[in-house]
């Protein structure tokens, strides 16, 4: 709360001037749109350049990175699909981009989306929207930062924080550039902290003064085919560069890149979050493990076994060897308050499985049908969407709606950031040495979450606004009811400031927050859904798939869920029936976690899982979301 | 004289732009366009249209070119071009060329052939009679211009102008 207030001062502090002069490139291959764009963004006191081609824009900004602070890109263009930019231009900018058609219809908004669109406007636009457009300029720079915060521990990121804020925004209105330096100055800094535990993201604080190298699409794809060579474990940079073997490349270029890459996926992709999340409940299998083995040895044993898929152990690895030495304790924390958490939850433990089993279920066996038709149209999403709500969630729709300008976000995000976000706050209450390790994850929620958040309501209402939007919240209310119903309204208050605390996909709140076994379900069911539905995308549209397998394992990046992980959605769609089975075991090893029989083992646990599952009825499902 | 002409030609020029709208030729975004004519840009609006009718014929040639020239036409190509009429004529307020844009795309992703040619010939038509009254529109307000820049020299140049 303090933060997102702070940051609501310190806007209305600079409001007279700050969206004025924000360098706004638009790319558009119809001239009338672009030149009455250029005039409406022009009246908004915004810097505009122009730019009817998109190879021209890709040129300009490839050239002259740092002086746009937002891209609007059409979608159809001749000369470059609008959405390839929008992949370019997020993957090596970083930059935040909308789209817009005169075409809205919503699989080609739902593609926008999947491609890390942060918005997309449908012609004609008006200048109410683009007046707006700063917005998103200041939530990535948010997300940015709140991204390498967490990684960082606790006691670092509340001293950092304040600073870092304030400093971004004071800089960023005086010279947008320069915030741009410092907040990547402040990121090099904490990413050195992570040096020593990996190689991979080692960038030197002296890179950004060698002359820059542009990441052709030439250069890039070498750049994944050393990658997918490599494999995920081997993908140094080191062995990157030498098996590229381009003159002039230096390790930190490549290094940097790497790095690059995985920000890009991390934006990309809620889906090694989830996985990350999933994960965490093979860690605590294995709890006393130290941590670099667990990364490095038994997970891939894990993986071997067929128990975990490739992309969980990649995030797994990353999570682990992202975080600081000084944070190398906390999954056994996270044990602890699981358990705490837990047992206190106990009474409400089989409302859980139902209602976070069973969408599972049923969600993968929609996918399933799903893979075995090929007549499903590819682009469209709808109909995934239309089987997971009707059959779990009848409330999936409007959950989307609830997004607000995150309408990009895909609805099952959001729900299963509603409930994080609800998860959250009841793990908060229920053992505040959590809140340390929930915190990052607490994060997760604003950033998918509806504008007047943004705005800087406090994230009760917009928990309120779920609930009475959404009853897709709902399911998750008797769980917090179980647990505390007295005075929940004060801890939600006294708790709002971690939570408030706008745009973290956190990829720590994942591995810290083990909390609910049903969260991860959740997430992952969402995740199958959603992966599935990008998964034509990805195979139209991006040509480092294979990357994926060997690049998810960064640290600061895997998790940040801003959309579809069409990346990764390939892996997903080979995985779902195995994942299917693997999900169950998790389901139940933490119903091992609570019930305290950690002799069982994973085989009969999937027993055990199927056997619960099938317990509940349809009917009984809805009931128990209805409730 | 000249004044009495002014305000109706100010009058002609509402007169017509209500028709317009009424006819729901044009929409809100046409005003939206007039509002985004400032002194940096005074012409903005005419600019804009005259771009709008370049790009319109090239789009309308491509399109029967397209649909008649083939016995199979390329109806994702149609598609491409319609998808950009519709985004130039939202962008103008040209509301009822877009609505036919629309059914046009329709009847394309339909690779509906007859139905491809009805929409051409209506959405030719609805072109023409947009262009039409957009011209007239622009010619009311040239003279409107002109009639209003002939009276502020009025007391400098009097003897030199001898219309007034």
């Amino acid at each position: 709360m303090a933060c997102a207030s702070g940051g609501k001062l310190e806007f209305a502090a600079v409001s007279q001037q700050f969206p004025v002069g924000l360098r706004v490139l638009v790319v558009d291959d119809d001239v009338i749109c672009l030149r009455v764009l250029e005039q409406m963004l022009r009246k908004c006191m915004y810097n505009v350049t122009s730019c009817s081609q998109a190879t021209v824009a890709l040129n300009l900004l490839r050239e002259r990175k740092d002086s746009f602070d937002i891209v609007l890109s059409d979608v159809h263009m001749p000369d470059m699909d609008g959405f390839k930019l929008l992949e370019l231009v997020g993957l090596e900018m970083g930059l935040p981009v909308i789209m817009m058609s005169a075409d809205g219809r919503t699989n080609l908004v739902m593609r926008g989306v999947s491609h890390g669109a942060c918005d997309y406007l449908i012609k004609p636009i008006r200048d109410e929207e683009l007046k707006n457009i700063w917005q998103h300029v200041v939530r990535k720079k948010q997300n940015e930062m709140k991204e390498h915060d967490h990684t960082v521990s606790m006691e670092d990121h509340d001293r950092l924080k304040r600073p870092i804020d304030d400093a971004e925004y004071a800089s960023y209105v005086n010279e947008g550039a320069e915030a741009d330096e410092v907040l990547k100055t402040q990121k090099k800094r904490r990413d050195c902290k992570d040096e020593d535990d990996i190689e991979t993201e080692n960038d030197d604080p002296s890179t950004s003064k060698k002359p820059r190298v542009v990441w052709s699409v030439e250069l890039h794809q070498q750049f994944v085919t050393a990658v997918n060579q490599l494999g995920i474990d081997k993908a140094v940079p080191k062995r990157i560069l030498e098996l590229m073997n381009v003159p002039g490349l230096t390790r930190e270029n490549v290094a940097s890149h790497l790095q690059k890459f995985r920000l890009y996926l991390k934006r990309l992709s809620g889906v090694a979050q989830h996985q990350v999340g999933l994960a965490t409940y093979c860690g605590p299998v294995e709890q006393n493990l130290k941590l670099a083995s667990l990364g490095r040895i038994d997970l891939q044993a894990l993986a071997a076994s067929g128990q975990l898929p490739p992309q969980t152990i990649a995030s797994l690895h990353a999570e682990f060897l992202s975080r600081p030495t000084g944070n190398l304790i906390l999954p056994g924390m996270d044990q602890r308050t699981l358990l705490h958490a837990s047992l206190q939850e106990s009474k409400c433990i089989p409302v859980d499985r139902v209602a976070y089993g069973q969408p599972l279920i049923k969600c993968s066996s929609n996918i399933a049908k799903q893979s075995s038709q090929p007549l499903m149209p590819n682009n469209d999403v709808r109909p995934e969407f239309a089987a997971w709500s009707s059959k779990n969630l009848g409330d999936m729709i409007p959950a989307c709606n609830l997004g607000g300008t995150v309408a990009e976000t895909n609805s099952n995000m959001l729900l299963s950031f509603a409930h994080h976000k609800q998860q959250q706050k009841q793990s908060m209450i229920l053992e505040p040495s959590r809140s340390i390790n929930v915190q990052p994850s607490c994060l997760v929620f604003p950033s998918h979450s509806s504008p007047n958040h943004q705005a800087g309501n406090s994230p009760v209402s917009v928990n309120q606004n779920c609930s009475s939007r959404n009853s897709a919240v709902d399911y998750n209310n008797p769980l917090l009811h179980s647990n505390n119903s007295s005075g929940l309204g004060q801890i939600l208050e006294s708790d709002c400031k971690p939570v408030s605390m706008p745009s973290e996909f956190g990829a720590a709140a994942s591995v810290s927050s083990t909390s609910s076994r049903s969260r991860n379900i959740q997430e992952s069911a969402c995740q199958r859904v959603r992966s599935s539905s990008s998964t034509i995308n990805a195979v139209l549209q991006l040509p480092n798939m294979n990357f994926v397998q060997g690049s998810t394992r960064s640290p600061a990046y895997i998790g940040k869920g801003t959309s579809i992980p069409s990346r990764f959605a390939i892996d997903e769609q080979e995985l779902q029936m195995s994942n299917l089975g693997q999900m169950k075991p998790y389901v139940e090893n933490n119903g091992n976690k609570v019930k305290l029989e950690p002799n069982m083992d994973l085989m009969e646990n999937v027993k055990l899982g199927i056997s619960v599952q099938q317990h509940f009825s349809q009917n009984d499902l809805m009931s128990v979301f209805s409730d | 004289m000249l004044g009495l002409s002014l305000d109706q030609l100010r009058a002609d020029m509402n007169r017509l732009l209500a028709l317009l709208f009424h006819q729901g030729v044009l929409d809100e975004q046409f005003l939206q366009l007039q509002q985004l004519q400032d002194e940096s840009s005074p012409n903005f609006v005419s600019e804009v249209v005259n771009i709008y009718f370049h790009e319109s014929e090239k789009l309308l040639r491509n399109l029967r070119a397209l649909l008649v020239d083939k016995e199979f036409s390329d109806y994702k190509k149609m598609g491409i071009h319609l998808n950009q009429f519709m985004g130039s004529s939202s962008s103008i307020g040209a509301q009822r060329v877009r609505n036919v844009c629309i059914a046009f795309r329709a009847a394309c992703e339909q690779n509906n052939r007859a139905g491809c040619l009805r929409a051409l010939e209506l959405l030719e038509y609805e072109y023409c009679y947009l262009k039409n009254k957009l011209h007239e529109l622009f010619q009311i307000e040239q003279q409107r211009i002109l009639a209003g820049a002939v009276r502020y020299p009025v007391p400098q140049q009097h003897p030199n102008n001898p219309q007034v």
